[in-house]
């Protein structure tokens, strides 16, 4: 990937700093922390969007929404009071649930253009493991915002339940019963492509 | 009914794990873009920041100079410092000139006479022979 930590130089000294101390840096106009910054945050954001939203150029908009308004409020961070991950993950559902309450007036978004097929070995299980993809992006669409939310965040971004919590503003609690209820209307969308899907 | 949800667990895992894999990452021209978008909020800040000193400074110099204002102001205004000029500028001419035209009484008073008529000579009177205890 062309925008790796390390396309401005190699490991440097800022590879290790977390996202807040980056953030200060930014704020303070060091031009390699704006750089890091964003070459740490987009891919996580753009993927968290896509989860949400299942389409791509809506994904891209609501990440660099979600970056915009990061840099705005930089200069006021508060060091120790949240995480900027865990900040941009609630403005980027707040973001995301706008669009699709947009989408329910004004209709679904074109579909996407299939990405070509490469002909290289392995490509039969790649083909498998994107119709499975596609399959739990289908199945996350229909699911309520705050379970598909919960659930992209508990088990696609791999985030503990606290910190889900935290991003959700809601109870551990609330958080365990959302993934809980999710993951039964998933594998109830899911369980007959079982064959289809190559899991029996 | 934990075997049941094991095996649907395991299914879904196949599903996230896929899910993973397949991360929907941003292209370099979308990546380009947002760099730019972050150097260029940066440089607003910093616009922002400059713009602040000097709204900052501007505001400190009112400041000062509204204390000034106030300063003479309280003294009176314009006709209590020509009085006040006035007074100082005569207490300058009074140390520098020469005094003249006053009687010599009062010149002696001002710039004194001559040391002899204020010398005494108390030695005759006190000088104290030790030699011997004895007063000379």
């Amino acid at each position: 990937m062309p925008f790796d930590q390390d396309a401005h130089g190699g490991a440097g000294a800022l590879d290790e700093a977390s996202d807040e101390a980056l953030l200060v840096l930014f704020a303070n106009g060091d031009a390699e922390a704006a750089r890091d910054l964003t070459a740490r945050l987009v891919p996580v954001i753009m993927a968290h969007a896509y989860r949400l939203l299942g389409n791509r150029a809506e994904a891209e908009d609501v990440t660099q929404e979600a970056l915009m308004r990061l840099w705005k409020i930089a200069p006021d961070w508060r060091q120790g009071e949240a995480k900027v991950t865990t900040w941009l993950y609630r403005v980027t559902a707040n973001l995301a649930t706008d669009r699709l309450r947009g989408r329910k007036r004004s209709g679904p978004p074109l579909d996407e253009v299939a990405e070509p097929v490469d002909a290289t070995p392995g490509m039969e299980a790649r083909l498998q493991t994107r119709a499975r993809a596609e399959a739990l992006q289908g199945a996350l669409g229909d699911l309520p915002e705050r379970q598909r939310q919960a659930v992209v965040l508990r088990h696609i971004e791999g985030l503990a339940n606290p910190e889900i919590a935290a991003i959700m503003e809601i109870s551990t609690e609330a958080v365990e019963s959302l993934i809980a209820r999710g993951k039964r209307a998933l594998s109830q969308a899911l369980g007959g492509r079982r064959d289809e899907l190559g899991l029996d | 009914m934990a075997h049941r949800d094991n095996e649907t667990d395991r299914t879904l895992e196949a599903f996230f794990s896929a899910a993973r894999e397949t991360r929907a990452e941003p292209s370099a021209e979308f990546m380009a873009r947002m760099m730019s978008d972050a150097l260029a909020a940066q440089a607003g800040i910093k616009a922002e920041d400059s713009a602040e000193d000097r709204t900052v400074r501007s505001a400190s110099t009112s400041k000062f100079g509204l204390r000034l204002g106030g300063l003479f102001a309280a003294l009176g205004g314009w006709p209590a410092m020509t009085g006040l000029t006035t007074a100082a500028l005569t207490g300058i001419w009074l140390g520098f000139s020469p005094v003249t035209g006053v009687s010599d009484t009062l010149a002696s008073l001002v710039i004194g006479e001559s040391d002899s008529s204020y010398v005494i000579d108390y030695g005759a009177e006190y000088t104290i022979a030790l030699y011997d205890g004895e007063s000379e």
